[in-house]
């Protein structure tokens, strides 16, 4: 009888989730194999192959230049990935609240979220522009400053304005799916712990969090993911300057590939990265697993 | 200079005696006479000088027999100058109603992803626009088909000398030279004026004086609202070939190829400290306006235009552009060429752009049509009006539509000499290097010579990592 | 102690705290509001100046000039309706091929044991791990073979690919936040599990399936790359390629591209509210009993 069940179980599960993987299969294995293999070739993808082995790795793993990209990459991502957390998950409690024009926030703070990444960032290249850029303007009409200053491009304020603009970009989807999270928390157990005296605070640390922690986990994999692999906002922002205090990982696979058509190493360290990635949500899953149990 | 001599000394060999000779007569009377006359020992003593006449002032092309499609693909299409591309192949589908000329719009931010994509993926369209910069990608891709037998060599006698080379390597032509827009520094006039008409700088040292000149409160509200120089500061390839003229024009290089066939680095040159040092010195001065760094070409041609600075290192189809944006600005702007330092003669690039004939296309004789059509003078001087790029073509220079009035600096500047961009195959790291150089020099926290020799040892490792 | 006093003292308290979130809460609200308003008026008012207008100092913050001129320049220089009609083909078809093949494998994942499942989920993960550029030159290949260059049905396949990992793990972190009894009582009911997907549970999840929609719609309205990869033709391409062509290299048509930004938003403003009000209606719906 059991093992009857487990194989109606198991083909039901193989029914349900067989399309994804098929169509996930064709195109994506065969593209992450090919960037495998083109990591140990010296090539112009067309008519030059030369198996170098594990040459390129070699070559990252003694390049401290490469090192200090990904400590920027990291910097970059854990920044970008916790203002959205934090922000996303704040405003998603906020609107979710019975308040007056909860509708209305809502669909003003989805706003960043629709436009392209591109015309996100060259308007706040353009804003943060120190002739032409509204910023600056405003700063100085109300005397905030005495001359024009070039947020981007200054060493300490090219970094964070950066940062910035992706969470300005990345918490909706954050919140939005947060807010779809937190409609699968029964009203009934607020109701329950607004009887027995909890605060808001309390609530949101021992209802709302718990009750979203599947969501908060991928929402955090997923962010990890996509921000560590972040290009067009900081390309477009800063192209990796000023004197590379921007520079992501992503910036240098592309200029390796495209500028310097040294495949071989862009795909290196693009399995360098898939590698880091895996890790890291290794460990998140089990953090985040570990605590719900 | 020493290297881009060896090269061109290279690849002139390599080509067909007939070729070369014809070409360097015909440098007779072109504007670029005095370049190519820089090694004179190398010239034939005499045949017919006649071999410089145009064949072509309007091409009629021979149209296929069946409906053909010819794909270009092109940023210029996007650009101003797009109008004249689009009239071109417009002319040409009248002339012959069985061809349509398909254009693959490409931002110029694109191209370089695009067109490899497209070789790699064994889709490459019949013609694409090459740039100077493409060259070494075309060259480690092999996806251009050789020009010279395609085009015949009396058509090669046709081109400006200056052209002709620098779209030859190993006796292939990689691309029909269409039009250059050689670096100088553009000035405007009524505010060079304004200020005096000071001399025009000889040396850097006299170009940063100059633009402090330039640096004027106008208004007097306490408040500098013009700077003397429209400094492009940008980490890409625009601000660094900027720079890399003034590297040059100092007598230095960031690296080169040596006799021996290997690459060195040339970071510890007097020439890259002097261009760092500049860099530096303009920031500190306060002779470039706020923004310095993230100042790309777009930012930069707008404060001409607008009158936020009055210099800029560019060529003359910055004036095209800025008088797009400003058309009051006709007949109040112009070049002169570049100061230099440390005794280096004044040198500049060419900028040099056409259509390539790709490799795997199969309409290559039609191509061949096109690009005949494309250069007859009619179009070039069309070009040069919308732009003021300087036509490849001997018969289309000689025109006092081009080397009269706005233009005259920018063929001047010719007269200096040439330089172009080394073409080795991580040339985009290099590229990298300087950028990240003048970055930091513009930061102001470590000195140019702390900069000079961390540009050394990144560049001596780049090398290091590529052989 | 006395009960009712510490009563009446926990009640003020309480009144207190909610008067001090509400004002935190239209606080932060008020804020972010500001942010984001900022740049998109500024976007309007960019594209309501004409180009030297644009680049005057100082700059002024209402055009006092306002032109149209870049919304009819668009119009006439590009075939931006074309362009318009092609995203929505393709953004819809991917849409919808994406959500309905991760909501079913988000149920499938959360509901039963199959060998395999916790490698699926890696799996799934693992393709939004390698970076995307990398990625370009194999999909070229792919849809060069499947003659599919130039052509948007490759780009509906690519979205498709794109979207389907991030929608699976949302739908099945949705579907785990539905009880496991409701199938289980419409099973002994005699449902099969199709038919318990269909009828019982894709009504709930209603909320999780916008969201998801939403997002892939949005993923693939602004993908750009891809698509100036194999798209060539100008009648082919999508709205953020009208776009990107505005980034020239020697001048950014910065009135036309706010213009045309202002334009791209339209259809997804549209059919976001559509969506969100069903995200709200959805919520009494979602609210399940455990």
């Amino acid at each position: 009888m059991r093992s009857a069940f487990a194989k109606r179980e198991s083909r039901s599960g193989y029914i349900f989730a067989g399309p994804a993987a098929l169509f996930m299969f064709a195109l994506v294995v065969y593209p992450m194999a090919y960037g495998i293999f083109i990591s140990t070739q010296k090539t112009n993808l067309i008519d030059e192959w030369e198996f170098v082995g594990a040459k390129y790795y070699l070559q990252l793993i003694s390049d401290s230049e490469f090192f200090s990209t990904l400590g920027t990459t990291g910097l970059f991502a854990a920044l970008v990935v916790a203002g959205n957390m934090i922000i996303g998950l704040l405003l998603a409690v906020i609107v979710n609240q019975k308040i007056p024009l909860a509708n209305f926030f809502k669909v003003i703070l989805m706003l960043p979220w629709l436009f392209p990444e591109t015309v996100v960032g060259l308007i706040w290249k353009w804003i943060f522009s120190p002739l032409f850029g509204l910023l600056n303007h405003a700063l100085m009409s109300f005397n905030l400053i005495e001359t024009e200053t070039d947020i981007l491009g200054r060493e300490n304020t090219a970094f964070a304005g950066v940062v910035f603009v992706c969470i300005w970009k990345g918490y909706p989807i954050v919140m939005l799916m947060m807010m779809a999270g937190m409609k699968n928390i029964p009203q009934e157990r607020y109701e329950a712990a607004s009887i027995d005296g909890a605060n808001k605070w309390q609530q949101f640390r021992h209802i709302t969090i718990p009750g979203l922690r599947p969501i908060i986990l991928v929402a955090v994999i997923l962010e990890t993911a996509w921000w560590f692999k972040h290009f067009t906002i900081i390309w477009l922002m800063t192209g990796g300057g000023p004197a590379g205090r921007t520079e992501v990982v992503s910036i240098e696979i592309y200029l390796q590939a495209f500028t310097n058509f040294n495949f071989g190493r862009a795909a290196a360290e693009s399995v360098i990265i898939l590698l880091i990635l895996l890790v890291a949500s290794f460990i998140y899953s089990r953090v985040l697993r570990d605590e719900s149990e | 200079m020493q290297e881009t001599r060896k090269r061109f000394g290279i690849s002139r060999k390599a080509l067909a005696t007939g070729v070369a000779a014809a070409l360097l007569i015909s440098g007779v009377g072109a504007v670029s006479a005095s370049a190519s006359s820089k090694k004179p020992a190398k010239k034939p003593a005499a045949t017919k000088p006649a071999a410089a006449k145009e064949i072509y002032d309007f091409y009629n092309p021979k149209c296929p027999s069946k409906p053909t499609t010819l794909r270009i693909a092109t940023p210029i299409i996007l650009e101003v100058a797009g109008a004249v591309e689009q009239q071109i192949a417009d002319d040409f589908m009248k002339a012959c109603p069985d061809v349509k000329v398909q254009f693959i719009a490409i931002p110029s931010n694109d191209l370089p992803q695009k067109l490899t994509t497209m070789a790699i993926g064994g889709n490459m369209p019949d013609m694409y626009v090459h740039f100077t910069s493409f060259t070494g990608k075309a060259l480690q891709m092999r996806v251009f088909e050789d020009l010279i037998p395609l085009l015949g060599k009396d058509y090669m006698s046709g081109w400006d000398p200056m052209f002709f080379e620098e779209s030859v390597m190993n006796g292939k032509m990689m691309f029909a030279p269409w039009v250059g827009i050689p670096t100088a520094i553009l000035y405007r006039k009524d505010l060079w004026a304004a200020a005096g008409n000071p001399a025009f700088p000889k040396t850097w040292d006299e170009f940063l004086a100059v633009a402090k000149k330039l640096t004027v409160d106008t208004d007097k509200d306490g408040k500098i609202d013009q700077y003397g120089w429209a400094i492009v500061g940008t980490p890409n390839g625009s601000g660094q070939g900027r720079f890399s003229q003034v590297v040059r024009n100092s007598g230095g290089y960031n690296y080169r190829e040596t006799d021996a066939g290997k690459w060195e680095s040339g970071a510890m040159t007097k020439g890259y400290l002097d261009a760092l040092t500049l860099y530096q010195n303009a920031v500190k001065e306060g002779v470039v306006p706020p923004g310095y760094t993230s100042t790309g070409y777009p930012e930069a041609s707008a404060q001409i235009a607008n009158g936020k600075a009055v210099m800029m290192v560019t060529g003359p189809h910055s004036m095209g552009i800025i008088m797009k944006a400003n058309p009051a600005l006709d007949g109040k702007l112009a070049g002169f060429p570049m100061p230099t330092n440390n005794g280096a003669k004044p040198v500049t690039t060419l900028g040099n752009l056409g259509y390539a004939v790709a490799k795997s296309g199969k309409n290559k004789p039609l191509c061949i049509e096109y690009i005949k059509f494309q250069l007859s003078t009619k179009y070039q001087l069309a070009y040069n009006k919308i732009e003021w790029r300087l036509p490849s073509r001997l018969k289309a220079q000689k025109d006092p539509q081009v080397t009269g009035g706005m233009a005259q600096g920018f063929v001047d500047a010719l007269k200096g000499g040439l330089w172009t961009e080394p073409t080795a195959s991580f040339n985009g790291s290099i590229v990298k290097v300087d950028y990240e150089a003048y970055s930091e020099a513009f930061q102001g926290k470590k000195t140019p010579e702390q900069i000079q020799k961390e540009a050394d040892a990144k560049i001596k490792k780049v090398i290091a990592d590529n052989s | 102690m006395n009960q009712s006093k510490q009563k009446t003292g926990f009640m003020t308290n309480k009144k207190n705290n909610q008067f001090v979130t509400r004002i935190a809460s239209y606080g932060i609200l008020l804020t972010m509001t500001f942010l984001i308003i900022v740049p998109v008026l500024w976007m309007i008012s960019t594209s309501l100046k004409s180009e030297d207008a644009i680049w005057d100092t100082p700059i002024e913050i209402i055009p006092s000039e306002p032109t149209l001129h870049n919304f009819k320049n668009l119009w006439s220089t590009h075939p931006f309706l074309q362009y318009l009609e092609n995203s929505l083909i393709v953004v819809c078809s991917s849409t919808l091929i994406s959500v309905a093949i991760s909501t079913f494998a988000g149920y499938g994942i959360s509901r039963f044991k199959f060998r395999g499942r916790g490698m699926y989920m890696s799996f799934l993960l693992a393709t939004q791990l390698f970076p995307s550029i990398m990625l370009l030159i194999p999909y070229y290949k792919i849809f060069m073979t499947l003659g599919l260059i130039d052509n948007i049905t490759a780009l509906v396949i690519t979205y498709v690919s794109f979207t389907i990992p991030f929608c699976t793990w949302m739908m099945r972190g949705y579907f785990a936040g539905i009880s496991k009894d409701l199938d289980q009582a419409a099973s002994i009911d005699g449902a099969g599990r199709i038919r318990v997907f269909t009828s019982v549970i894709l009504p709930i999840a209603w909320p999780g399936v916008a969201a998801t929609a939403i997002y892939a719609f949005i993923a693939g309205w602004n993908e750009y790359l891809f698509a100036m990869a194999f798209i060539n033709t100008d009648t082919h391409k999508t709205v953020s390629l009208g776009i990107g062509q505005l980034i020239g290299e020697y001048r950014i048509l910065w009135g036309e591209l706010m213009a045309g930004a202002l334009y791209a938003l339209i259809p997804m403003a549209v059919i976001f509210i559509f969506f969100n009000r069903y995200l709200v209606s959805g919520l009494s719906a979602g609210a399940v009993k455990e």
